[in-house]
Order: C-alpha cells, then structure tokens, then sequence
C-alpha cells in the first residue's frame, strides 16, 4: 500500500511520529512511485522556501529595534498631547521638538535595553548577545536565574577534566574554531533544572550535545555542573556558522520537539547567527561559532 | 534602582524584526511595512492593557499578516503598489526583483486569502499546533489545508514562472 502525500508531506516537515517515520523510510526504500511522489513533494517545499526568501527583507534594511521603540513612543506622545487639550500644543511639533522628543525617549530606553542586557549577562557569560527567552505565566524560575558558560580548547590541548579552566578559554558569539576542538559547559543552576544543549549548522543539521542517546532533557540538581565532566565534545567537519543553543526548563523537555522546532525557525533565517530561539516555556541561551579550517 | 523595563517593551524589542519581516514578505515596501509594524504594535499594547498576551509571538505574527493582507486588499491598483515596492529593493538585481514580484503576485493574488494566510503564518516559522490554535481548527484539518495551499501555490508559481 503507498503513502498518501499528506503523511510525505508530514514526513518531509519531521512531523510523524518516530515509529511512523520508521515504516515511512521502509516503504521508500522498496516503493519507486512513493520515492518519486517524496521527490516531488522536496522539490515543491524547496520551491516555497526558495520563493519565501526572495520575497523576505534583506537583513540590513530591517529598523533598529530600539530606534523603532522610540518613534513608538514618540508617536504615543503626540497622540496623548493632542488628546490633552489643556496642553495646548501645536498639533504638528517643531523639528526642535522632535528631536527633544527623540532624545527623551531614546535615552531610557537605551539604558533600559543596556540594563537588561547586563542583569541576564551575569559576571561570566558566554555572549553578548544572550538572550533570554521569558518563560510563560506559571513557569517562572524562582529564586535566580540559571546560566552555562561556554568553555573550548583547542585540539592540540587536552580539555580539562576538572573544574579546573587552566587550559580552556571561554567562548564568544562569533568565535572561530575548527573542526577537532574540543567544547566544554559549565550549568550554574540556582535549583533542580532539565537542561538541553544543542546546535544547528548551516546545512540545518542538528546535534544534541545534552542529553546523549535520551529522548527527554537531563535533569540536574541545584549547583554546578561541568558538562561533559571526564572528557568533551569534538567539533565535527562541517564548516561555516553553527548556533548553539542551551535550553532551560522547569519540566522535561522532548528532545525530538525542540530538535525539529530548531529546524523550523532555521527555515525563514538566512544563516544560523541570525537565527532567534524558538519561543516555550523555557529559558533559552544561545549563542554561535564560526567553523574554519 | 535602574528603570525596569515593562513587559510590551521587551515584546517590542524581542519581536520586532519578526513582525517587520512578516509585513514586509507581504507587502514587499519598506516604509509601509515599518508604519504598519507600529500599528500592529500599538495593537499589542492596548490588548496588554486589558489581558495577558500568553503567546506573544504567534500573536503578533496573526495580526501582523491580517494588517497586511488588510492593507493590500484595500487598494485598487495592485500594480502600482508593485512597481512602488521595485523602487524600494533597487540594491537588488533587476533578476531578484522579478521573483519577488511573481511570488507576490501568486501568493497574493492567485490564491484565496485563507490559504495566503496560512501560507505566510507557516512562513513565519509558527508551529503547526500553533496556527491550529491561532485559527481554531483541529491540527489535523490544519496540516491538510496547509498541504493544500503549498500545492496550490507550487503549482500556481510553476505556472507563472513558465509564462
């Protein structure tokens, strides 16, 4: 019996169970027309991804966030204005004005931002640009915020086996390593947490770091953890950007899930460093390395 | 005490180049998708007003692609609106342009407006359990009339492209 092109479909997007997908791929290896329909099927997505990218912006045109926070703010301020009759103020305001305004609210919202930036980060971060996701109502981590530090070392060194960072560097967003060094995480967890660690390369390839061989994330008691604790993680052979992300949750995690919702946000991005973490009731870190020979 | 920052400030921030680039696939004009990225915004901050906003992403992303797809049917000359969207991505080829404008003109104006939602709701990186909530349908109906709207637009953009 073939396959209807609903569940190659469903298949193609990794949206069948694991055991559905097992049979899947034993029929199209022995079914010709079904391997042929699935052929059609890829080149059909590839088309509408390919046709989604042409019609998406470039990157660079995309406003600042923050500049746009403020002429929203701008904007509230002049319709409150001119809701306020007692005001007084001239519908149209000056370029003085403007620019005051501006100003005005520039200033705080940058210091906000900044602030932000430097509460999550704490005194060892991996990345400037860690950015924590907020977890949904009910899920909040109480009482401090658990974080992992990115430690490599290059393949001529040995990593360390202890905590002991003598030959290991901490990592930064945009790090250059190459295939063969070894990584390291070190979890501070204020309290019991599942953590996952994964990373996405730029040919949407997917590797689990934490857990290995398990299809839920680990769980780990309050304190800290140095992952792997006796060896480390060799950097395979494929070059250019990968993205590695760190997810803390409450409760356990399906490793298949977040594998898959990886994929998908990869999808509408052009490269693995512009890729955002997928949104849950998680607290995401992330951050991403540049593969060189 | 540092200034805290309020929870639709960081929705702001957090989301925005989503919703920026949301519009923007639909409307393909940069000065109308930040306008519009504004109002869906200033949206958000009245609903945050009144309740909880739980899924905020998927949220914005919904009323981001109906604001859009508002805003282009309510014009009478659609290819004016193409030729204004031309002169805005002039850094790209003449080549670029050209498949940007066939891929709006299939998904926009071949297909019917359901399946253009759905379309650019499953562009927009959202799971399917996602728009299935989004649109209140079982996930199952859902994954079927996505199914069906990807081979309407493969099909209706093969054609177009073979014109």
């Amino acid at each position: 019996m073939h396959a209807d092109p609903q569940t190659l479909q469903a298949y193609l997007e990794h949206e069948l169970p694991s055991h559905a997908e097992k049979e899947i791929e034993q029929h199209l290896a022995q079914c010709e027309q079904c391997h042929d329909a699935l052929a059609l099927l890829q080149q059909d997505e590839e088309r509408f991804h390919t046709a989604i990218l042409a019609i998406s912006p470039r990157e660079e045109v995309i406003p600042d966030p923050h500049q746009a926070l403020a002429r929203l703010r701008q904007h509230q301020a002049q319709t409150l204005r001119q809701a306020e009759p007692s005001l007084k103020t001239s519908p149209k305001p000056s370029w003085f004005e403007t620019l005051r305004q501006s100003i005005l609210w520039a200033g705080p919202v940058f210091s906000a931002a900044i602030v932000m930036l430097v509460l999550w980060r704490g005194p060892f971060v991996t990345s400037p640009q860690i950015k924590p996701q907020k977890p949904l109502a009910g899920d909040r981590m109480k009482n401090g915020t658990p974080f992992a530090i990115a430690m490599f070392a290059h393949k001529q060194q040995r990593p360390a086996s202890s905590l002991s960072y003598a030959k290991t560097q901490v990592l930064r967003d945009g790090q250059q390593l190459s295939p063969g060094d070894l990584l390291q995480f070190i979890l501070r967890l204020p309290h019991t947490t599942h953590c996952l660690i994964l990373s996405i390369n730029q040919k949407r390839e997917v590797f689990v770091y934490l857990p290995l061989e398990q299809e839920r994330s680990l769980e780990l008691t309050a304190g800290e953890h140095l992952y792997p604790n006796s060896n480390s993680m060799e950097l395979d052979d494929t070059l250019g950007q990968e993205r590695f992300f760190i997810f803390f949750s409450k409760h356990p995690l399906p490793v298949k899930t977040i594998k898959r919702r990886v994929r998908d946000a990869l999808t509408m991005h052009a490269t693995p460093k512009t890729l955002q973490p997928p949104e849950g009731p998680w607290l995401v870190q992330s951050f991403w390395i540049w593969k060189k020979q | 005490m540092p200034p805290a920052i309020s929870v639709f400030e960081q929705h702001f921030l957090e989301h925005y180049a989503h919703v920026y680039r949301t519009l923007y696939r639909v409307l393909g004009d940069a000065q109308e998708s930040e306008d519009l990225a504004q109002e869906v915004f200033l949206r958000l901050h009245d609903t945050l007003q009144k309740e909880e906003v739980n899924h905020p992403k998927a949220w914005l992303t919904q009323v981001a692609v109906r604001t859009a797809l508002n805003s282009i049917r309510g014009r009478t000359r659609r290819i004016h609106r193409h030729d204004q969207a031309a002169k805005h991505t002039q850094s790209e080829t003449t080549q670029q342009t050209e498949i940007a404008l066939s891929v709006r003109k299939v998904l926009f104006e071949a297909l019917p407006d359901q399946q253009a939602h759905l379309l650019m709701l499953h562009a927009a990186g959202l799971l399917y359990e996602e728009i299935a909530d989004l649109l209140g349908l079982q996930r199952s109906s859902m994954s079927q009339l996505l199914f069906r709207a990807k081979r309407a637009f493969a099909s209706a953009y093969q054609e177009d492209r073979d014109l």
